[in-house]
C-alpha cells in the first residue's frame, strides 16, 4: 500500500467530517444556542484524549492488528467481551448512519420511496466499498477529501450572504458552565471516535507520526464543524435554528432563489454522502475484523454481508418507529454509551502498564 | 464473484422499482405564485394558486405578453378550514400534480394579515420543498385580484411580482426572514402593494390593471401592526438595513436658506445602515447608523454659488433631512408595537442580563419606552455631469 | 547422399507450394540449388549478392575447395549468411523469407537473410491527431517501427527483446525499454506471460493483451494503445514498457493510469496554458460525457426543483406531448446514436456523406418534428456524443459509453441517488484497479503530490523535474537538472 505524509489526516478528515459536520451543529444550536462553539473547542480537544490512549495501544505492538495481541494484555474472556463490544457498536453506528441518510435524502428528495429500498441500496454499496479492503478505503477518501474541501469552501461562499454578524457578540456574552460541561462531553463523543483507527495496523504502524497527522485532522475537523456552526447560528438564528431539522439543506435553498447554485443542493448532498459511504465502510470493515476473530476466522466470504444486513436490519426497525429513532439519536444515554466503547484503548493501556509495572517489580 | 453477485442484487432490485418518486415534467403544474386571503366566512382561508402553461408560454415567446390566444398562466382558488386542506382541494380539480419547489411569491391579502398568518408560515417551515427564499407581500384588498395586473415585460403577473421585489425599492423580505424574526419573537415588514386600474392605456377596450409597491405593512406576533406609506416606508427600508435586502436609491429633496435660496435633489448610490445598543444607567440606547453616497442630481442656488462650494452645507443639511425622516417612521413604527429592527435581538446578544428583565413586557417597553438615536454619515459621491 | 536428403527432404515439406522456387547453380562443377519463395524475397538483393557472384565464380578458375573455405569463413558473400542444419529449420526459414543455399556435399545450408515484405508508406497517424508536432505513426512492419523508434531514441539502454509467438503465425513481438528506468517485476511479468503463451496465432497486438491481462475483468482498459513513435517514446522515458508486434501498426504499453489515458501528446506540443486548459476541458467532457443523460433523466423525472424556473418551463414545453417517459426516450436516442456511429465506422467510403446526412436530418429534426422525442433531449445526446469523442484513447472512451448505459438505466429507476450510488461504485472500483501493480487513479488516489504537475495542469517543462512515481522506481526521479 502506497503511503503519503498526510494521506491519514486526509482519510481521518474524511472518516470523522462526515457525520459530526451534518449532524453535529442542529442538536448542538437546540441545546445551547450561543455557547455551542465553546462546546465544540472543548470537546474536540477532549476527543484527542481518546486519540492518545489508542495511539499508545497501537504502539504496544506496532505491526499487529490490536484484535490480535489484546487477548495478551486483557486476558483472553474480557478482550473477547470488548471485541464483542466494538462489534455491536460499529453495527449500531452504522445503522445510524444508514438511517440518517434515508431520512436526511428520502425526506427531502424521494418521498414517496420506501425507506427499505434506499437502505438496502446503500447497504449494498456499504458491502462493496467494505470489501475492497483498507486500502482502497483510504485511496478513496483521498479523492474525497479534496471534493470535500472544495465543496466547504463553496458552501462557505453561499452562507454569508444572508449572515447575520452583528449576532458575534452574544458568543461572548453567554456561558453557563453546567451547559459547557455538558455540551462537552457530547462534543467529545463525536469526535472522540478514534478507537476504530487501532485497525489501520496491520496495513500501517502506528508511531508518534501517526500521532501527529491525526492530531492535525481533528484540529481541522474542530475548525470545520465550528464553521458549519457559526453559519448556520449567523443564518438562522438561535430560534429557528432550533426547530428546523436540517439548516444546511435550508441554508443552500434559500441563499438566492433562482439560480443553479442556490438549486445545487443535491449535489452538495452528494458530496456529502460519499463520505457517509466512507464512513460506514470502514466501521463495517472493523466490524468484520471483529468477527472473524470471534470466529476464528472463518467464513470469510459471508462475513461482510452478514454484518451489513444486521446493520440494515436496525436502520429498518428503527425507520418504523421514526420518534424512537429521533429521541434515541439525541439522548445523553447514547453519548455515554459512545464514550464507554471509544475508552476501550484506554483500559487496555491502563491494563498494560499496571501489567508492566507488575512484571518489572516480579523481575 | 463478488461483482456478479452485486450485478445480480442490482438488477434485481432495478425491477422492484415502482419508480416511487418518479413523475414526468410534463404531468406536473409548478407553482408560482400563492395568494392567501381570508375567507368570507371567518375561520376559513381562501388559497389562490397561479401557475404557468408551458405550451402558451411558448407559443407566446416570440410574440410577448401571453394575451393572444390566452392567458399563459391559471388561476385555481378554493376555500377551506386551513391552508393544506384548500391546497388539496385544488389539487383535486386539476389534472397534474402542484408542484411547489418552484414557487416565487407569495402575497397575503390585507384582512388576513389581520387575522394572522403564523398558519401559513408553520405550513412553510414544515414543507421541505418549499424555497424560503420566496418573496412574500400584502396585497391592499384581497390578494386573489393582484393577478388580474398586465405583464408588460414580463409574460406572467408572477414574474412582475417577483420582479419589483427583487427591485428592492422598499423591503425584498422573503419566507426566511418572516420565519426567523417569529422564531426568536420579533417584527419583521414586507412591502405592502398598490393595485389599481389604469384607463390611459387599455389594449383590446378590456380594463388595464397594474400593481405596484405602495408602502410596507409590519408585523409582530403573526399579525398585521400597523402600515407605512411610501415616504415612511422607504426611510424605514433604509434604517432597517440588511433586514430590508439591499435597499436601493433612496432620493432626497430639500431645499434651504442661509444666505440665499437653493435647492438640492440627491440620489444615494450606496447605502446601508447599522443598528447597535449601548447601555445607559437609564436602560438601552438603541443607535440606528445610516451611510451613504449620494450623487447630486438637481442643483439650484440663488446666489449663483457651484455645487461643490457649497458641499459641506449640502451634506449637513442632507444629514439633518434624512434623520429627520428615519426619525419619523421609526417613531411610527414603535408606536404601532412591531420591532422591526429586531432590537430585541440586540439586547439578547449584547446585555443578556437587562434581557431577561425586560423580556416578558418588552412589546411594552419597546413601543413605549425604547430609545431610538438615528445618525447620519454622508458623503458625496460626485455631482454629475455638471459641476 | 547427405545434402542431397537434405534436399530431398526440404523439397517433401514444400510440396504443392508452387510459389517456392528452386534455383540451380553450377559452381565448379558442384550443383548448388537456390530455394527461396520470390514474393517474399528481396530478388534484387539476392541476384546482386548471391546469385550473379555464385554464376561468376562458376566463371573463374575451377577452385572448389578454395570456394569452401571462404564460406566457411563467411567471405565468399558481400551480406551475412548463416548455417542452418536441420532440415526443419530450413524450410522455416524459406516460409519466412530467408533463402536458402543448398550445396551438394554439405549436411547443412546456408541461408541469408534478406526477406522483404509488402508494405506501405509511413503515413500521418489517422486516430491520433495532433495540429502541432510530429504526424507519422506507424505501420504494420515491426522493422520499420522499430527504425522509428530508434530514431527517436538514441541510446544504447533502449532495449528490445524478440519474442516469436503464434504455431502458424510465428509473429514477431519486441518488448522495448529503456534500462534503468523500468520497473523489472512489470517486464518479468510480462515475458512469463509472453513465453508461457502457446496459440495457433496472434494476428492483432489485443490478443496478447488479453491474454496477459489474466483473469482481470474490469470494463477499463489496464493498457494504452498508440500508433504514434512519439508517444511510445515518451512513455519509455518515463520507464513504462512497450510492446511491438508485426502487423499491427499499434503499440501496446503498460503500466497505464487514468490520467495518462485522458492526455494527449498535443498538450506538450502547444504552450502549457493551451495544454493546462484543454486538459480540464477535456477531463471536465469525458465526466460529462458519462454522467450527463443519466442526470438530465434523473433531474427531470425525481428532482425537479433543481432546475432553474426558465429552464423547466422550456423543458416541460418540450416534453409536452412525447409519448415516451423520459428514461425510454434517451434509451431511445443514445441506441440511435450508437447505431449511426457504428455504421460510420463501417460504412465504406462513398457512402459516408451520405449516412451522416441522414443521420443529422432524420434522427434530428424530423424526430423531434414529429414528437417522437424532445429537443432538450436530442441536445443532451449530442453533447454527450460529442464529449465522448474528446477522449483521447479510443478504448477509454469504449468504457465510458458502456457505462454511461448503466448509469442512465439507474439514473432512470432510482433517481439522483442511482447516479450518486453508481459513481461511487465505479470509483471505488478503480481506486482498487492496479495496472500490472501502478494503482489507476494515482496522483489522485493514492495522493501523490509531485505527480500533480501533470494530470490537471500541466506546468512548464521547466518545472517538471521528477518522473511520475506510477512507472518508475523512487530512485530514478530526477529527469532533468532544474
Amino acid at each position: 500500500m502506497r503511503t503519503s505524509k498526510w494521506q491519514m489526516t486526509r482519510f481521518s478528515i474524511v472518516y470523522l467530517g462526515s457525520q459530526s459536520t451534518m449532524f453535529l451543529v442542529p442538536g448542538l444550536i437546540e441545546s445551547s444556542s450561543y455557547q455551542g462553539w465553546i462546546g465544540v473547542v472543548v470537546g474536540g480537544l477532549l476527543g484527542l484524549i481518546t486519540l492518545f490512549f489508542t495511539i499508545q495501544v497501537g504502539k504496544l505492538k506496532p505491526g499487529i492488528g490490536w484484535v490480535d495481541f489484546g487477548a495478551e494484555i486483557m486476558g483472553k474472556w474480557l478482550h473477547r467481551a470488548m471485541v464483542i463490544l466494538l462489534l455491536s457498536w460499529c453495527i449500531y453506528y452504522a445503522s445510524y448512519d444508514i438511517e440518517n441518510f434515508v431520512l436526511f435524502f428520502g425526506a427531502n428528495y424521494l418521498r414517496g420511496t420506501p425507506p427499505l429500498f434506499i437502505q438496502i441500496v446503500i447497504g449494498l454499496v456499504i458491502m462493496y466499498t467494505a470489501h475492497l479492503g483498507f486500502a482502497s478505503i483510504v485511496y478513496m477518501s483521498e479523492g474525497i477529501a479534496l471534493v470535500f474541501i472544495f465543496s466547504t469552501i463553496l458552501s462557505v461562499y453561499l452562507f454569508i450572504q444572508h449572515a447575520d454578524f452583528s449576532m458575534l457578540p452574544a458568543f461572548i456574552h453567554y456561558h453557563d458552565p453546567h451547559l459547557i460541561f455538558k455540551d462537552s462531553i457530547t462534543v467529545m463523543s463525536w469526535f472522540g471516535e478514534w478507537v476504530v483507527f487501532l485497525f489501520v495496523a496491520p496495513e500501517l504502524k502506528i508511531s508518534n507520526k501517526m500521532l501527529k497527522r491525526f492530531s492535525a485532522a481533528g484540529i481541522i475537523l474542530i475548525g470545520i464543524v465550528l464553521l458549519g456552526w457559526v453559519m448556520t447560528i449567523l443564518n438562522f438564528g438561535a430560534y429557528l435554528g432550533k426547530e428546523l431539522q436540517y439548516p444546511y439543506l435550508q441554508l443552500v435553498r434559500s441563499s438566492s432563489s433562482d439560480d443553479l447554485l442556490g438549486n445545487s443542493d443535491p449535489l452538495l448532498i452528494g458530496i456529502w454522502s460519499s463520505s457517509m459511504f466512507i464512513h460506514s465502510s470502514f466501521l463495517i470493515y472493523v466490524a468484520y475484523k471483529c468477527a472473524l476473530y470471534l470466529t476464528k476466522q472463518k467464513a470469510k466470504k459471508v462475513m461482510i454481508p452478514i454484518v451489513t444486513l444486521g446493520s440494515i436490519t436496525l436502520a429498518y426497525l428503527y425507520s418504523m418507529n421514526l420518534a424512537k429513532y429521533n429521541h434515541d439519536y439525541y439522548a445523553f444515554n447514547t453519548v455515554i454509551f459512545w464514550l464507554i466503547v471509544e475508552f476501550i484503548p484506554m483500559y487496555y493501556y491502563i491494563v498494560a502498564m499496571i501489567r508492566m509495572k507488575f512484571g518489572k517489580q516480579a523481575k | 464473484m463478488k461483482t456478479l453477485k452485486l450485478f445480480l442484487v442490482f438488477a434485481l432490485l432495478v425491477n422492484l422499482t415502482g419508480c416511487w418518486s418518479k413523475i414526468e415534467l410534463d404531468e406536473l403544474t409548478f407553482i408560482y405564485g400563492m395568494f392567501i386571503d381570508a375567507g368570507e366566512e371567518p375561520g376559513t382561508v381562501e388559497v389562490s394558486i397561479s401557475s404557468p402553461l408551458p405550451n402558451r408560454l411558448m407559443s407566446g415567446t416570440q410574440g410577448g405578453s401571453g394575451a393572444g390566444d390566452g392567458l399563459a398562466y391559471s388561476m385555481v382558488s378554493k376555500t377551506s378550514t386551513t391552508i393544506p386542506d384548500a391546497v388539496i382541494l385544488i389539487q383535486k380539480d386539476l389534472s397534474r400534480r402542484l408542484e411547489i419547489s418552484h414557487l416565487k411569491i407569495v402575497v397575503v391579502g390585507k384582512e388576513y394579515a389581520k387575522q394572522g398568518i403564523g398558519e401559513m408560515l408553520e405550513w412553510f417551515k414544515r414543507q421541505p420543498e418549499i424555497p424560503l427564499g420566496t418573496y412574500i407581500m400584502a396585497a391592499p384588498g384581497r390578494a386573489k385580484e393582484i393577478p388580474k395586473l398586465s405583464p408588460i415585460f414580463e409574460q406572467l403577473p408572477d414574474q412582475v411580482l417577483a420582479n419589483i421585489v427583487k427591485e428592492n425599492i422598499m423591503y425584498s423580505t422573503t419566507i426566511r426572514d418572516c420565519v426567523l424574526a417569529e422564531a426568536s419573537h420579533m417584527g419583521y415588514a414586507m412591502n405592502y402593494l398598490s393595485f389599481g386600474s389604469k384607463d390611459e392605456t387599455s389594449e383590446h377596450g378590456k380594463p388595464e390593471y397594474w400593481a405596484g409597491v405602495g408602502g410596507v405593512m409590519l408585523f409582530q406576533d403573526k399579525k398585521m401592526k400597523g402600515i407605512l406609506k411610501i415616504k415612511e416606508g422607504r426611510s424605514l427600508a433604509w434604517a432597517a438595513g440588511h433586514f430590508a435586502g439591499h435597499n436601493t436609491l433612496p432620493v432626497y429633496s430639500f431645499v434651504w436658506e442661509d444666505d440665499g435660496k437653493g435647492a438640492v435633489s440627491t440620489i444615494f448610490l450606496s447605502n446601508s445602515a447599522s443598528t447597535s445598543v449601548k447601555m445607559t444607567p437609564e436602560g438601552p440606547v438603541f443607535h440606528v447608523k445610516v451611510k451613504g453616497r449620494a450623487g447630486i442630481t438637481y442643483f439650484e442656488d440663488s446666489e449663483g454659488r457651484k455645487a461643490d462650494q457649497l458641499s459641506d452645507l449640502i451634506i449637513t443639511k442632507l444629514q439633518e433631512e434624512v434623520v429627520k425622516e428615519i426619525s419619523e417612521s421609526l417613531e411610527h413604527v414603535q408606536k404601532s408595537g412591531a420591532d422591526v429592527l429586531q432590537l430585541g435581538m440586540l439586547m439578547e446578544w449584547n446585555y443578556p442580563s437587562e434581557w431577561k428583565r425586560l423580556r416578558e413586557h418588552w412589546e411594552d417597553y419597546y413601543s413605549k419606552e425604547a430609545r431610538i438615536k438615528v445618525t447620519a454619515n454622508f458623503k458625496i459621491a460626485d455631482f454629475g455631469s455638471e459641476k | 547422399m547427405p545434402d542431397k536428403n537434405i534436399l530431398e527432404l526440404i523439397k517433401e515439406q514444400l510440396t504443392d507450394c508452387s510459389d517456392a522456387v528452386y534455383q540451380s547453380i553450377n559452381v565448379y562443377g558442384h550443383s548448388c540449388m537456390l530455394i527461396y519463395i520470390p514474393t517474399i524475397v528481396d530478388t534484387l538483393s539476392l541476384q546482386e549478392f548471391v546469385a550473379s557472384p555464385l554464376k561468376s565464380e562458376a566463371n573463374s578458375e575451377p577452385d572448389w575447395p578454395h570456394f569452401m573455405e571462404r564460406l566457411d569463413r563467411g567471405s565468399a558473400f558481400a551480406i551475412p549468411y548463416i548455417k542452418a542444419y536441420h532440415p526443419d529449420r530450413a524450410v522455416e526459414l524459406i516460409v519466412s523469407g530467408n533463402p536458402v543455399l543448398c550445396i551438394e556435399g554439405l549436411p547443412y545450408v546456408y541461408y541469408f537473410e534478406i526477406a522483404h515484405y509488402q508494405k506501405r508508406a509511413v503515413s500521418e497517424s489517422q486516430n491520433e491527431l495532433v495540429v502541432i508536432g510530429p504526424q507519422e505513426a506507424f505501420i504494420e512492419d515491426v522493422q520499420t517501427n522499430l527504425s522509428l523508434l530508434r530514431h527517436k531514441i538514441k541510446h544504447a539502454d533502449l532495449k528490445t527483446k524478440h519474442f516469436a509467438i503464434g504455431k502458424y503465425t510465428k509473429t514477431d513481438v519486441y518488448l522495448v525499454y529503456i534500462e534503468g528506468l523500468y520497473k523489472p517485476e512489470i517486464l518479468a511479468l510480462m515475458e512469463e506471460k509472453l513465453t508461457n503463451l502457446s496459440v495457433d496465432g496472434i494476428l492483432g497486438i489485443s490478443y496478447l493483451a488479453e491474454h496477459m491481462q489474466g483473469g482481470h475483468f474490469s470494463p477499463f482498459p489496464v493498457y494504452q494503445y498508440t500508433e504514434r513513435p512519439d508517444s511510445v517514446a515518451a512513455s519509455l522515458m518515463e520507464g513504462r514498457i512497450g510492446m511491438l508486434q508485426d502487423g499491427t501498426p499499434s503499440a501496446l504499453l503498460t503500466p497505464v493510469t487514468f490520467f495518462a489515458l485522458l492526455q494527449s501528446s498535443e498538450d506538450y506540443y502547444q504552450s502549457f496554458y493551451a495544454g493546462s486548459w484543454v486538459r480540464l476541458v477535456r477531463l471536465f467532457f469525458s465526466l460529462i460525457s458519462m454522467i450527463l443523460p443519466s442526470l438530465y433523466v434523473a433531474i427531470t423525472t425525481f428532482h425537479s426543483q433543481i432546475i432553474p424556473s426558465d429552464l423547466l418551463i422550456t423543458i416541460a414545453a418540450a416534453r409536452e406531448n412525447i409519448p415516451f417517459s423520459a428514461l425510454t426516450e434517451a434509451l431511445i436516442m443514445e441506441l440511435t446514436f450508437e447505431a449511426l456511429r457504428e455504421a460510420g465506422t463501417r460504412i465504406p467510403k462513398p457512402v459516408g456523406q451520405t449516412v451522416s446526412i441522414i443521420g443529422g436530418i432524420v434522427i434530428g429534426q424530423a424526430a423531434v418534428q414529429a414528437g417522437i422525442v424532445s429537443a432538450p433531449m436530442v441536445i443532451v445526446v449530442s453533447i454527450t456524443g460529442i464529449a465522448s469523442y474528446i477522449i483521447p484513447h479510443l478504448e477509454l472512451g469504449l468504457t465510458f459509453r458502456l457505462l454511461r448505459f448503466i448509469l442512465l438505466i439507474l439514473g432512470g429507476t432510482m433517481g439522483l441517488i442511482g447516479v450518486f450510488v453508481a459513481v461511487f461504485v465505479i470509483y471505488g472500483h478503480l481506486t482498487n484497479l492496479k495496472s500490472f501493480g501502478s494503482p489507476y487513479l494515482q496522483p489522485v488516489a493514492p495522493f501523490v503530490m509531485e505527480d500533480w504537475k501533470d494530470t490537471l495542469f500541466r506546468f512548464p517543462s521547466q518545472y517538471m523535474t521528477k518522473r511520475s512515481t506510477s512507472f518508475t522506481d523512487r530512485k530514478n526521479k530526477r529527469r532533468q537538472k532544474s
